[in-house]
């Protein structure tokens, strides 16, 4: 598999705090870690990617030279062929990356997202209000896929991404980046609001990531005004927001706003993948058939009396990660144990679902006890 | 056997599968190529090389050729090689290139047919970049022989792909699966060919080979890293892929 480790990072780093900080917590009364206790998270990821050293993957490794060939060949997997075969490796050897074009796609949304945080992560954030870091998270996003955007090819990168068969993909990866956002921007959340700041900054990351598709503006100069005055519409909605009607709402309009817009914007190029019908009608049967999935786990947890998500298949063996924001998760904790069927269904509908809040009271208990 | 079996179909075969299949064995095969993604070499000096073996009809072939199509009309370099057991298919897919002008060369790979038997290929060892086979291994006596082949004429990092009748996991669509099988398929053969035995043969064979996740094993004993396997239509057919090792 393509980045299973990053997957189950990127993964954990969708859950809510006390999802993460309990996982943690357990496994470090195993193997204790304390070095890692109470760094930010991408401080850990940043340590981690040196422990990998990218440079030795050769899947990261061609996705990284094939971006140079997008100009020349787009999205496809001609660009991914071209890069594998500058590595000296065969030329249907793209065979190897399973989404096919997507890949390429989604490797360049990590990219920008990692770009985001070590750009982030470099800036004086003390000095900074949380509005400030919020637009500074996103220029940088945006402005590491700039190149891009000037020659046309991301709306067509958006367009791939919202093909039926890639929306999962797509969405947790854009779920990654605004938790991300709002980790560095000092966030830590543990209550309902975590669901409304994400399904917020969805919204403002995803009508400012179209409105640069169309920005003409010397340097994107109109782009970053816009971020700046919907990043004000927000906060003025952020600390009112709070019923799950909002949030329902702000997710809503991100996605189908991103969907819908780069699909007009990309039109003529989605007419050219009309060729590609049958791949379509195959993989879209294939989610079909994982989101079946998801829902008989579901059913099967409920039946069993616990917490959905909880099931061994979806156990992952981890790494060891950040405890920090024992305090916040904590309160999250109690917070998630007064209302469990509310905070369940919720939990069901984010990118994942992990850890119980028995677990996580368990873990509270141990955080109190360091504390 | 074999041979017998698809000289008597040989003309019909296209039409014949049509009927069976509702027309979705061009959707499968459309997803075969498409996942094999061809593309040719930056060196034409060194062509990118595609061995469709009991390829007769042309059915991969052309679909390759196809993807291959510069609309500028330059030189592609990619050679493809059209093998069968059968020398009248590779007749009909010989004549049905020729009809559709995939042998002018012009903006178009290179494309030879050759007869040649699966477990015997008459190929140099490291000289194909990807060896397809599609609704054609279980015809083959030993498919194992058949594996061990593909796995030496292929270039290391070359592909092997498969596509073939598979099992349908889901009990109920099974059984409406079997029933239609047994009963339609025979009877329509009949009807299009008049080749009842061809088409009894063909069911029967489909259930004697090895399942998705037994074929995956045969792939991997063969030398094979990277093997998997992708279940279309509730896995009536299965896409089967495995590359051959780099040498380190």
């Amino acid at each position: 598999m393509i980045h299973s480790r990053g997957m189950i990072r990127a993964v954990r780093r969708c859950l809510p705090a006390w999802a993460r900080a309990g996982r943690p917590l357990r496994s470090a009364a195993a193997a204790p870690n304390w070095a890692e206790f109470g760094r930010s998270l991408t401080e850990q990821a940043a340590g981690h990617r040196d422990e990998e050293d990218l440079f030795h993957d050769p899947e990261l490794a061609i996705l990284d030279e094939a971006l140079d060939y997008v100009e020349e060949h787009g999205w496809t997997r001609a660009a991914i062929s071209a890069g594998a075969q500058k590595l000296g490796y065969p030329p249907l050897s793209h065979g190897m990356f399973e989404k096919g074009d997507f890949a390429l796609v989604r490797h360049a949304m990590r990219r920008a997202t990692e770009a985001m945080a070590s750009q982030l992560e470099a800036m004086p954030l003390e000095a900074m209000t949380g509005d400030e870091r919020i637009i500074a998270g996103v220029r940088a996003r945006l402005e590491h896929l700039a190149p891009f955007v000037s020659s046309g090819s991301w709306a067509k990168a958006m367009a791939l991404g919202a093909l039926p068969q890639h929306a999962l993909d797509t969405s947790t990866e854009l779920g990654v980046t605004v938790d991300e956002l709002w980790y560095l921007a000092g966030d830590r959340s543990a209550d309902a609001s975590w669901y409304s700041r994400r399904g917020l900054l969805l919204g403002v990351f995803a009508s400012t990531e179209l409105y640069m598709l169309s920005d003409t503006s010397e340097g994107f100069s109109d782009t970053w005004e816009f971020l700046r005055r919907r990043v004000a519409d927000v906060s003025l909605l952020g600390s009112r927001a709070g019923s799950a009607g909002d949030v329902a709402a702000a997710f809503g309009s991100g996605l189908s706003s991103l969907a819908g817009g780069a699909f007009s914007l990309a039109r003529p190029f989605v007419e050219a993948q009309k060729g590609h019908h049958s791949e379509a009608v195959h993989s879209a049967l294939g989610s079909l058939g994982s989101v079946a999935e998801l829902f008989r786990e579901a059913v099967a947890d409920a039946a069993a009396g616990r917490a959905p998500g909880t099931s061994a298949s979806r156990r992952t063996a981890d790494e060891p990660a950040e405890a920090a924001s024992g305090a916040g998760a904590a309160g999250g904790a109690q917070g998630e144990a007064a209302a469990p069927s509310d905070d369940a269904r919720k939990r069901d509908s984010a990118p994942a679902g992990e850890g119980t809040g028995d677990e996580a009271g368990a873990s509270d208990g141990a955080a109190a006890d360091r504390a | 056997m074999v041979g017998g079996v698809f000289h008597s179909v040989a003309d019909r075969y296209d039409l014949m599968n049509d009927f069976m299949s509702g027309t979705l064995h061009r959707l499968w095969k459309d997803e075969f190529v498409s996942m094999l993604g061809p593309v040719e070499s930056p060196d034409p000096s060194d062509p990118v090389r595609y061995l469709d073996m009991a390829g007769g009809t042309g059915d991969i072939s052309f679909r390759i050729a196809e993807a291959l199509r510069s609309r500028s009309g330059k030189p592609v370099a990619a050679e493809i090689v059209v093998s069968d057991i059968n020398p009248s298919m590779l007749g009909v897919g010989e004549q049905r290139a020729r009809s559709k002008g995939l042998l002018d060369g012009r903006g178009l790979p290179a494309m030879s047919f050759v007869e040649a038997d699966a477990e015997a290929l008459p190929f140099e060892s490291d000289t194909f970049d990807s060896y397809t086979i599609a609704f054609g291994i279980r015809n083959v006596t030993h498919v194992d022989r058949a594996l061990a082949e593909a796995f030496r004429v292929l270039r290391p990092g070359g592909r092997f792909m498969c596509l073939e009748f598979s099992r349908v996991r889901n009990p109920v669509l099974a059984a409406a699966y079997d029933a239609y099988s047994f009963n339609v398929i025979p009877a329509v053969g009949q009807a299009v060919t008049g080749d009842r035995d061809s088409y009894q043969y063909l069911v029967e064979s489909i259930r004697q080979f090895p399942n998705q996740e037994a074929f995956k094993g045969m792939i991997e004993d063969a030398g094979f890293v990277s093997a998997r396997s992708r279940d279309m239509t509730f896995g009536v057919v299965a896409i089967h892929s495995g590359f051959k090792p780099m040498e380190d």
